[in-house]
């Protein structure tokens, strides 16, 4: 096999791998650890993809900065969004709690 | 002294033109799932129980399937984009064909989902009552709701790169420098593919089994 698509497979494989963990960890009562691992494992698979598939690094030097923009604008949304909620005292809620719980009187 | 680079040639001009045109395509469409991505982050740190409750109701097994499906055609179209380069267009153009079949298959797996959710009764228009009556915390309405806009709208996109998939596939089997598409077709799907890395243990993982 060419050493470029030798790459690509190695690459597939560690992909598939990191799936294969979350899924198993995703059954496992991790708590608050829950989505903290899961988007650290979802951060890996995509780096993976953006450095061996999308050849990020390599590009030129626009297109490294319309990528690194993407991520900025990413982070300072959901980042603020979340925020948000978790600076306010006491948080709010679309629903209130007596009628969010499934044992809730309709 | 500093070297001069010789000017670049208009095809060069228009391949490079074309590189960046792909990729502000996928920066805007970056900038809509993360609109989407703040609703789901706000939404569940409102309601931490309800998508609890509504992750356990999705099916674990389609989601991880649909996953290894998108995983695996993004290393195929990557081989195509492989074999391209090494001037070897024939496997780079079954390699294409292959990945219209995963990505195909991903859709159809897709809609068995979906009309398992719909004979449950958690359809995109679920209100928080008809969470109630399937068995749901109220707020779960919320979750089914974020569920069916974003997978559809993620859809949508696997739809559209099918699409440019098949197109690339065409142009590969004439000869000539239209093969050229296949690169830049190849950077969408993986786009495609990373947004549903993301989704995938947002509205899968996590919940009780």
């Amino acid at each position: 096999m060419r050493a470029g698509a030798r790459r690509d497979v190695l690459v597939g494989l560690a992909l598939l791998a990191l799936a294969g963990t979350s899924f198993a960890l995703g059954g496992l009562a991790l708590g608050r650890w829950a989505v903290p691992v899961a988007l650290a494992i979802a951060v890996a698979k995509a780096s993976l993809i953006a450095v061996f598939f999308l050849r990020l690094p390599r590009r030129r030097a626009s297109i490294r900065l319309a990528g690194t923009i993407a991520l900025l604008l990413v982070g300072l949304l959901v980042g603020f969004a979340a925020a948000d909620r978790i600076t306010r005292d006491p948080p709010p809620r679309f629903f209130s709690p007596a009628m969010s719980s499934a044992g809730a009187v309709d | 002294m500093t070297e001069r680079r010789a000017p670049a040639g208009p095809g060069e001009v228009a391949a490079d033109a074309a590189e960046l045109g792909v990729w502000l395509l996928v920066v805007s469409e970056v900038l809509l799932f993360a609109g989407l991505a703040a609703l789901y982050v706000t939404t569940r740190l409102a309601e931490p129980e309800a998508f609890t409750a509504g992750i356990a109701h999705m099916n674990g097994p389609l989601g991880a399937l649909n996953t290894a499906l998108l995983l695996t055609s993004s290393v195929v179209v990557a081989l195509a984009t492989t074999a391209l380069e090494a001037d070897r267009r024939r496997v780079a153009s079954g390699l294409v064909l292959l990945t219209l079949a995963l990505g195909a298959t991903f859709l159809a797996v897709k809609v068995i989902e979906y009309r398992g959710h719909l004979a449950e009764g958690l359809g995109p228009t679920l209100t928080a009552g008809g969470a109630r009556a399937a068995g749901l915390p109220r707020a779960a309405a919320l979750f089914v709701s974020l569920y069916w806009l974003t997978t559809a709208l993620h859809g949508l996109h696997v739809l559209a790169g099918l699409a440019a998939l098949a197109w690339a596939a065409l142009r590969l089997r004439r000869p000539g420098p239209g093969a050229g598409v296949l690169p830049l077709v190849a950077v969408y799907w993986h786009f495609v593919d990373v947004v549903w890395i993301f989704v995938w243990p947002a509205f899968y993982l996590g919940g009780p089994r």
